[in-house]
């Protein structure tokens, strides 16, 4: 296992690295410069390149950029002037998170009591509403369903804050919006795991034991299908802790999403790169991180 | 937020985009420019007039030949850590703006004071440059040429004094959160709802240590950073906003009955350039035809401006200079792009008739030319699907193909050249024509089109050199002449003046708009 995971984290730095070089490159091909002012002449905009250090041959800025990142150093923002790229991630990165937990939470709890309404009765009713909402939640975009809750709860019911960040009830309906996707994805994912389980010998012996229908749904059914769902929510969780670029934007949050996707078009290279980074690297563990605990919780797997 | 004070409600201020900076020397976007420009203030502040009114300043006093200041400050100034606030603060802060190791992008502002350019381009040292500071309260400023619009440059941010001990202190961090910053302006920020570098809801408040405090009517403003420009209007709605910008078409046509609709007319002229320079066009035939000065004239003549303002861009005004109405006033007090107006029409007979002439001389039965435009900014490309249409119906032959690329990609291809057409936007950075009409002598790098007329050029020069630039009525009409050489030649064709919509609450008061530099002045803002 430890052998096991030492290479895994091997192929993380080898993963990171090639991520680094790509993307340091990919951004040279895009058009202008960091320098925002349209009013600046060639000669300006010489001066200024070389103020910041933009008119270095590639190779050597790539060098410097590696080495710097070794110590640390992620360079400041030319957006945000002189913003220490770490400085804005540490700010806007745990906003993203929080979001990002309550959605997950919210949308797995949901999932998973809906998934299993729906495999108990299947074909019912419920099941029938469930899935519609679950194709619902598959189908439409996140950025859609904000729109539409932001319309309804926040414009003409007036019942939360439609903007901003720093109370609870300023969460509620991003956390909403954004716990769709993941509320559909378990709900799914849980009724096919139950209903098959239901169908296995050892549901039949825990029922042949007499074990009430509540636990045998819920000790034994559920909490089978509940192992497989690792394997689901550690990219889903990545995925949704990394920031949603529009839900951040729908409702003016600080977070890391809507910086990464301005500063692309803004050409602001140290907040893409040290973005890019953080985005791989939470990604990358994540999947590691649920490999080794599926590996714990099911001793069937042998890594 | 709807923060209250037991006598008086704040101002409740939205802006669409993070405030980036609170360095003054370096802060480059209109929204930052409209915090820091309440908190911090130069020699000068523009006035409800729109005149350059003395601000830190007590006195300027210009030479004879105009190349001379003599800036005498208010006595007893103060920063709001106490600091005393002296000539040296002005000295130590003009430098840094020129020094080539600080990159600031409006550097460029500053080349008016004798010495900047060279010391910018790194061809001099820092010594160089012209201000001296005589006294704590004296100093003189040399320019490099004279410059009858120099008391606006200076209410301009890049022109503002900085203390240095807390620059000192916080190095490149300067200006990179609200704590790390201190203040000379109407207002200021405290620690209590701070501006913390990313943070969307942050406060200022009246400085006391301002000079002129009983002038400043508000104790607190709340500002709020709205993305969502629906969501702003909606705010406003509910009264939890007093003032929004309105940024798309729709927005704007649903909120035209809302009350408190406002438009703000902005410096900004979005206009065609033509490919002129004999190259780098799509076709040699495109190349050819617009060299030709009766193919452009049918262009010019075949815009439908106010058609186009009505379609795409509701709150603009159709263009009939390339000036912009509203930003500045000639000698006599009236505005300048009045008094220098162009007649630029819609003639679409005309236009067909030139268009066949122009044709007939290029031998030419029919011909194909691309439209650029930023497909990032929606009144651009709304403009250009616009014209797409109209230029087909209007000018038998013609195919226009759009070329709808990110701004900067547009921005790269104008500079370097590669395009028939392009749909370029330029803002004003201080109240006065020459910062519109620099660009098209020949050989400007912004002369995208890189055209050349000498009527332009002579008139221009006539202008901005000695001696006719000591006499404010002779600039005026070499401005004009100007503005004639650009129409009469067809060289660029201007499309719009552009305008802000908002919804702002009537119970402001005091709030005073500039089309140039600080935008809104909150100064003596108050809500009734």
């Amino acid at each position: 296992m430890v052998k096991y995971i030492l290479k895994r984290l091997g192929l993380l730095l080898l993963t990171l690295f090639l991520i680094v070089t790509l993307t340091f490159f990919m951004m040279q091909v895009m058009p202008g410069t960091p320098f925002s002012n349209p009013k600046l002449t060639p000669d300006q905009l010489e001066i200024l390149k070389h103020a910041y250090g933009l008119d270095k041959p590639l190779w050597q800025q790539y060098f410097i950029y590696v080495g710097h990142m070794f110590t640390g150093n992620f360079g400041t923002s030319f957006i945000y002037t002189n913003q220490p790229v770490i400085t804005m991630i540490a700010q806007r990165l745990p906003v993203s998170m929080q979001l990002g937990t309550q959605a997950l939470i919210l949308g797995t709890v949901l999932g998973a009591l809906m998934g299993k309404a729906s495999a108990r009765r299947k074909n019912g009713l419920l099941d029938g509403i469930f899935g519609f909402l679950s194709v619902l939640g598959i189908s439409v975009p996140s950025f859609v369903i904000g729109t539409l809750i932001l319309l309804y709860l926040g414009f003409n019911l007036n019942l939360f804050p439609i903007s901003g960040w720093g109370t609870f009830s300023q969460t509620i309906m991003p956390t909403i919006a954004l716990s769709f996707a993941p509320m559909a994805v378990v709900t799914r994912f849980v009724r096919s795991e139950m209903i098959e389980s239901l169908s296995s010998d050892y549901i039949l012996l825990a029922r042949a034991k007499g074990l009430s229908e509540k636990e045998v749904v819920n000790k034994h059914a559920l909490r089978n299908s509940l192992i497989p769902m690792l394997t689901l929510i550690g990219p889903m969780a990545a995925g949704l802790l990394t920031g949603s670029v529009l839900i951040e934007k729908i409702f003016s949050i600080p977070g890391i999403g809507a910086q990464f996707v301005d500063s692309i078009p803004a050409k602001d290279f140290p907040v893409i790169m040290a973005t890019t980074i953080v985005y791989a690297v939470i990604l990358m563990v994540f999947i590691l991180v649920t490999d080794i605990l599926t590996a714990i919780v099911d001793p069937r797997v042998r890594l | 937020c709807g923060s209250k004070t037991s006598e008086q409600k704040n101002i409740q201020f939205s802006i669409p985009t993070d405030v980036a900076s609170l360095d003054t020397t370096i802060l480059t976007d209109q929204y930052s420019y409209d915090v820091a420009g309440n908190v911090e203030e130069g020699l000068t502040r523009v006035d409800s007039k729109g005149n350059a009114a003395l601000a830190l300043a007590k006195s300027i006093d210009v030479s004879k030949d105009g190349l001379t200041y003599t800036v005498t400050l208010k006595d007893n100034l103060k920063w709001s850590n106490g600091d005393k606030l002296t000539a040296k603060d002005f000295v130590y802060s003009w430098k840094r703006a020129v020094d080539p190791k600080t990159g600031s992008e409006y550097a460029y502002l500053m080349g008016a004071v004798s010495g900047a350019n060279d010391i910018i381009s790194g061809k001099s040292s820092l010594d160089t440059l012209g201000i001296k500071a005589e006294s704590d309260t004296e100093f003189t400023v040399t320019l490099a040429q004279p410059t009858p619009y120099f008391k606006f440059l200076l209410s301009e941010p890049v022109y503002y004094p900085l203390d240095q001990k807390v620059v000192d202190k916080y190095g490149k961090q300067y200006g990179t959160s609200s704590d790390k910053t201190v203040y000379n302006g109407p207002f200021m920020f405290k620690s209590d709802k701070a501006w913390t570098g990313t943070n969307k809801n942050f406060s200022i408040y009246a400085n006391p240590n301002y000079y002129d405090k009983s002038a400043v009517k508000s104790k607190q403003i709340d500002f709020q950073v709205i993305s969502n420009a629906n969501t702003g209007a909606q705010l406003y709605k509910q009264g939890k906003l007093d003032f929004t910008l309105l940024s798309t078409t729709d927005l704007i046509n649903a909120n035209k009955k809302t009350e408190g609709y406002t438009v703000f007319k902005q410096a900004r002229t979005d206009y065609i350039e033509y490919n002129q320079s004999g190259k780098n066009a799509s076709s040699p035939d495109a190349q050819k035809a617009l060299a030709n000065q009766d193919i452009r004239q049918a262009l010019n003549l075949a815009t439908n401006r106010a058609e186009v303002v009505k379609t795409a861009l509701p709150g603009s005004t159709a263009a009939t200079s390339f000036t912009p109405v509203g930003m500045s006033k000639t000698s006599t007090g009236e505005d300048f792009a009045t008094y220098a107006k162009q007649d630029y029409s819609y003639d679409p007979t005309k236009a067909k008739e030139l268009w066949a002439k122009g044709l007939k001389e290029l031998g030419l039965t029919k011909l194909s030319l691309s439209l650029e435009a930023a497909g990032d900014l929606a009144p651009s490309e709304a403009t250009a699907n616009f014209l797409q249409t109209a230029y087909q119906q209007n000018l038998p032959g013609l195919t226009v193909n759009l070329k709808l690329v990110p701004f900067k990609q547009r921005l790269n291809d104008a500079q370097n050249g590669n395009f028939d057409m392009v749909l370029s936007g330029w803002g004003g950075d201080y109240a006065e024509p020459s910062t519109f009409l620099q660009l098209f002598t020949t050989g400007q790098s912004y002369n995208d089109g890189k055209f050349s007329s000498k009527t332009y050029d002579d008139a221009f020069k006539a202008a901005t050199t000695t001696p006719d630039v000591l006499e404010p009525a002779k600039v005026d009409e070499h401005y004009k002449a100007a503005e004639a050489a650009l129409y009469e030649g067809s060289y660029i064709n201007p499309i719009d003046f552009q305008a802000n919509p908002a919804l702002m609450n009537p119970k402001i008061t005091g709030l005073e708009f500039h089309s140039t530099g600080l935008a809104y002045d909150l100064k003596s803002a108050y809500i009734k």
